[in-house]
């Protein structure tokens, strides 16, 4: 049992993580939680690029920020960032007045990073278009790894005239069905997570604790020893705080 | 266009953000009333002043050329060539009708040097803020925006449930623009979740009274693209301006 689950899991990509967490299972939906500024975005890029240096099809779904932001936000790093694909979903200012927007084709597409020129997108994207826009671009092309960055994003600024809670747990149904997509799914706050938190094969815990960062395990179905993992982040993404064992 | 670090000018802050912000994106400076958020907000105006960037101050909670004639008074800051808007809501817009007149506002945008006495008042909300600006961009281009406070903008002429995706489109206004904005914003850290998710960074302030003492201290809540500082440090404000205090360590 054991053996079949490590066999299955897709990694995060934090060196030696498996000594603690093998991963997450391959083929499921799975929630990092995190106050704003703790470094979720950091390590869900981290995930992304662990697939991409293994040459699978990885995309970042991003809400927070423009792709093009992302890509300034990085350039520290050491990573390849061109080797990801993304979907900028993030709002734009363009349209006068924002209302109920219920056009089914598609807001966004799938870009290279390394493609990503113009500064920002103009379409007006509610969570219906974009669920829509998502079904048609995941159901063309098998993505590995996705990361949706973030739910609370979606939840607080994409649901005009619905109910969030409603809306947010539909469109997370959606990534739960995509049988060959492992994903992960960002959220700001751990007291917004109530609802969805019975969907996800396991949840990461991202907080600071005075100058050190930690990774808590909260809930998952794989193998895994040790519940909080201390970090470290570098150039190269987080890194394992190195400790005594416990 | 490239990215450019736009400091602060106090060194200690500087280096807890990484060493500036970052141009073209928009931050919050947070914290309740009294804890100096202004007064840092026009810190980095005045830096941006003195390097020959246009900078603009939309005024929200008092008409912008007291709070700016006490500020250069008492801390000796040159802000002639600073722009302000006067967007003191009136009171027709306490109540909760929608924003449609408001296109017609009156905000105005001018020097401070050329404010003499009585300025119209603008009716302004985020929405018709975006209109004016959209105008106003058409003949000049801000480098550095502060909006005080964001807190009073956005309660104003916008239905509870359309406030959020409004404020998502407000911030990204001014990332379209290119224009770095600092947005003030009451309120303790667990009140203000809307802004500090849609900020590219924030600056927590927070003041209280220790031994008959009082006491400030600064924090660093979030950075993007930045290995910020996030340890909370003490800081001081007095006719130098603001000094920021070494970590102590207990």
């Amino acid at each position: 049992m054991r053996t079949l689950n490590i066999m299955m899991s897709v990694p995060l990509g934090i060196q030696s993580m498996e000594r603690y967490f093998p991963g997450l299972r391959e083929g499921t939906i799975n929630l990092l939680v995190g106050e704003p500024g703790v470094g979720k975005t950091i390590l869900g890029i981290q995930y992304l690029i662990d697939g991409a240096e293994k040459d699978e099809d990885v995309l970042l779904i991003s809400l927070n920020e423009s792709a093009y932001d992302i890509k300034r936000d990085f350039e520290d790093f050491t990573w390849n960032m061109n080797i990801i694909n993304v979907i900028d979903a993030t709002p734009t200012s363009k349209k006068r007045e924002i209302r109920p927007y219920r056009e089914v084709t598609q807001v966004a597409d799938v870009i290279r990073m390394m493609d990503v020129k113009e500064k920002y997108q103009s379409k007006e994207i509610d969570v219906f278009n974009l669920k829509s826009t998502l079904k048609v671009i995941l159901e063309r092309r098998k993505f590995s790894r996705v990361l949706l960055d973030s739910i609370t994003s979606l939840k607080y600024f994409y649901t005009l005239d619905v109910d969030p809670e409603e809306a947010t747990i539909s469109f997370l149904d959606f990534f739960r069905l995509l049988r060959d997509t492992t994903s992960l799914i960002i959220a700001e706050y751990t007291e917004d997570i109530g609802n969805i938190m019975r969907m996800m094969d396991s949840v990461l815990y991202l907080k600071r604790e005075e100058t050190s960062i930690i990774l808590e395990i909260i809930k998952t179905t794989n193998f895994y020893s040790g519940a909080a993992i201390p970090l470290d982040l570098t150039k190269n993404g987080f890194v394992i705080k190195e400790k005594k064992r416990r | 266009m490239i990215m450019r670090i736009q400091k602060f000018g106090i060194d200690e802050l500087d280096s807890m953000i990484g060493g500036g912000l970052r141009s073209g994106r928009p931050y919050i400076i947070s914290g309740n009333s009294g804890t100096g958020k202004t007064i840092l907000a026009l810190k980095f105006l005045y830096e941006g002043l003195k390097l020959g960037e246009k900078c603009l101050y939309i005024a929200t909670d008092r008409p912008p050329q007291s709070t700016i004639m006490s500020i250069s008074e008492n801390f000796g800051w040159d802000l002639q060539s600073l722009s302000v808007m006067d967007a003191v809501p009136t009171p027709s817009l306490y109540s909760t009708v929608y924003p449609v007149r408001d296109v017609t506002a009156k905000g105005q945008i001018k020097e401070i040097s050329e404010l003499t006495g009585n300025v119209e008042k603008g009716e302004l909300t985020m929405e018709s803020i975006i209109l004016k600006l959209e105008l106003e961009y058409k003949e000049k281009f801000y480098h550095r925006v502060v909006v005080d406070s964001f807190t009073t903008l956005k309660r104003f002429g916008v239905e509870e449930e359309r406030r959020n995706p409004v404020m998502a489109k407000f911030f990204r206004f001014f990332a379209e623009k290119e224009s770095t904005v600092i947005l003030t914003v009451e309120g303790n850290i667990e009140r203000i979740r809307p802004e500090l998710i849609l900020s590219s960074g924030a600056i927590h302030l927070s003041r209280e009274i220790r031994n008959m003492r009082e006491v400030r201290k600064i924090r660093v809540l979030k950075m993007r693209g930045s290995f910020f500082d996030p340890v909370q440090r003490e800081f001081t404000i007095d006719q130098r301006g603001i000094s920021i205090g070494k970590v102590k360590t207990e």
